[in-house]
């Protein structure tokens, strides 16, 4: 029969929390008591299968599920019963996206960059309207945000509104070439990016619609990688401020 | 940003940073989700669990005591509410041992899953106060001392209880072959 102090000396050697102090009496109790040794086997045998077993990957939609139960005053949160399947990648480099605008757009269009002055990286050619000269609700809290992770393109998308305008954030990293379709009241607006090798540094960019008598609409996003839809969803805001 | 500790991204959440918390919520998914499922072997529930792990956790960001380590008083709540979850069972659903999980569909992808099947079923066999301290020590690898402040046990009783475990368990595993 082993002695409670021993197999408590044992256990703790298998786990690797034995005291240094302990060690050399553990090793001489080991080496006298065959019972002993047998016990530390047995310890290992079964610890061994134990620690065999793999962690399994969570359902891909439980993050999205999890966020979207969350309300934080920084982003509202969705209303519970949608099928999501999102999360946020915050390791993953920032996509730039080159804006470039699909024709027949009635609103007034204009992509800027938040907190940069450089706005070179932009591709705004043919985006619909102008520039903004500053970033009139960086400060506000968004109305609505999705977050996004599938295997194509993570990252989240926020909607700000304020008496005037709705401006939609993007902060996105993909994989690849991607398209991100905006639509709203019956138009339009399509962003192309490519992965994150030709991405560089960080930033966030934003499209605004400051056309009139949008506020309520809901605003339809498409992610598209490779001609295919990946993934699609909306946007709200309030009817009025 | 996500190698900021715990304790500062708990307290970017307090000042309502959307974006601290989904760090946290990236951080810590997997190793909730995980003590959920040994802890009841069903990937629905274990679902359950976790969305409402980290809804709790939210709701009281404000009691949480930075002294304490975050992931402590995560794994806490994790078990508490897999022991809840087990306590709503009806009493034939609580020890299911090699019966198959029709839903693990996340695990039945796995190539070691009959191995892993085989040992859920053994934990399945013993205790839930018994299964916790093997969740900890096994799954979520943590030591005597954190799974003695998570269980709130002095550290004998950890070691008391995780030697009577694993004498259990030997016994349950080597009725299914693999001791």
């Amino acid at each position: 029969m082993l002695e409670e102090k021993y197999i408590e000396l044992i256990q703790a050697d298998v786990d690797g929390e034995l005291p240094e102090r302990s060690r050399a009496e553990l090793s001489r109790y080991l080496l006298a008591s065959a019972e002993a040794r047998a016990l530390r086997d047995e310890l290992r045998r079964t610890c061994a299968v134990l620690d065999s077993v793999e962690p399994v990957e969570p359902p891909a939609d439980l993050r999205g599920a999890i966020l979207s139960g969350i309300k934080l005053p920084g982003a509202p949160a969705r209303s519970a019963g949608r099928a999501r399947a999102f999360g946020f990648s915050p390791q993953a480099p920032v996509l730039r996206y080159a804006a470039v605008f699909a024709g027949g757009l009635i609103v007034s269009a204009v992509a800027f960059q938040f907190g940069s002055t450089d706005r070179a990286a932009l591709d705004v050619t043919q985006v619909a309207g102008t520039m903004a000269s500053q970033d009139p609700v960086a400060n506000s809290a968004p109305v609505d945000a999705v977050s996004i992770d599938l295997e194509q393109v993570s990252g989240s998308v926020r909607l700000f509104q304020s008496a005037t305008m709705r401006v939609l954030e993007f902060d996105l990293t993909a994989d690849g070439p991607l398209e991100v379709v905006v639509s709203h009241d019956g138009q339009e607006a399509r962003f192309s990016g490519d992965g994150p090798a030709g991405a560089a540094g960080s930033g966030r960019y934003a499209l605004v619609l400051n056309g009139p008598g949008q506020a309520g609409s809901p605003i339809g996003l498409k992610f598209i990688a490779s001609g295919v839809l990946i993934h699609e969803d909306v946007l709200e805001s309030p009817a009025s401020e | 940003m996500s190698e900021d500790s715990d304790g500062i991204l708990v307290a970017r959440c307090r000042k309502g940073d959307r974006r601290a918390f989904e760090i946290l919520v990236g951080r810590y998914e997997k190793p909730v989700f995980n003590a959920a499922l040994r802890m009841l072997r069903n990937t629905e529930d274990a679902r359950d669990v976790t969305q409402t792990v980290f809804l709790k956790v939210f709701e009281h960001l404000d009691d949480y005591d930075p002294s304490y380590r975050f992931y402590s008083w995560i794994y806490r709540i994790a078990l508490n509410e897999s022991i809840n979850v087990l306590g709503r069972r009806p009493r034939h659903d609580q020890v299911v041992g090699d019966e198959v999980d029709e839903r693990q569909g996340v695990e039945d992808e796995l190539a070691s899953e009959q191995a892993s099947q085989r040992v859920q079923g053994a934990l399945m066999t013993i205790k839930a106060e018994y299964r916790a301290v093997i969740v900890l020590k096994h799954i979520l690898d943590l030591g005597y001392e954190d799974i003695g402040r998570i269980l709130d046990l002095p550290e004998k009783t950890v070691k008391s209880r995780l030697f009577t475990a694993r004498q259990q368990l030997k016994e349950a595993l080597g009725s299914r072959g693999m001791t």
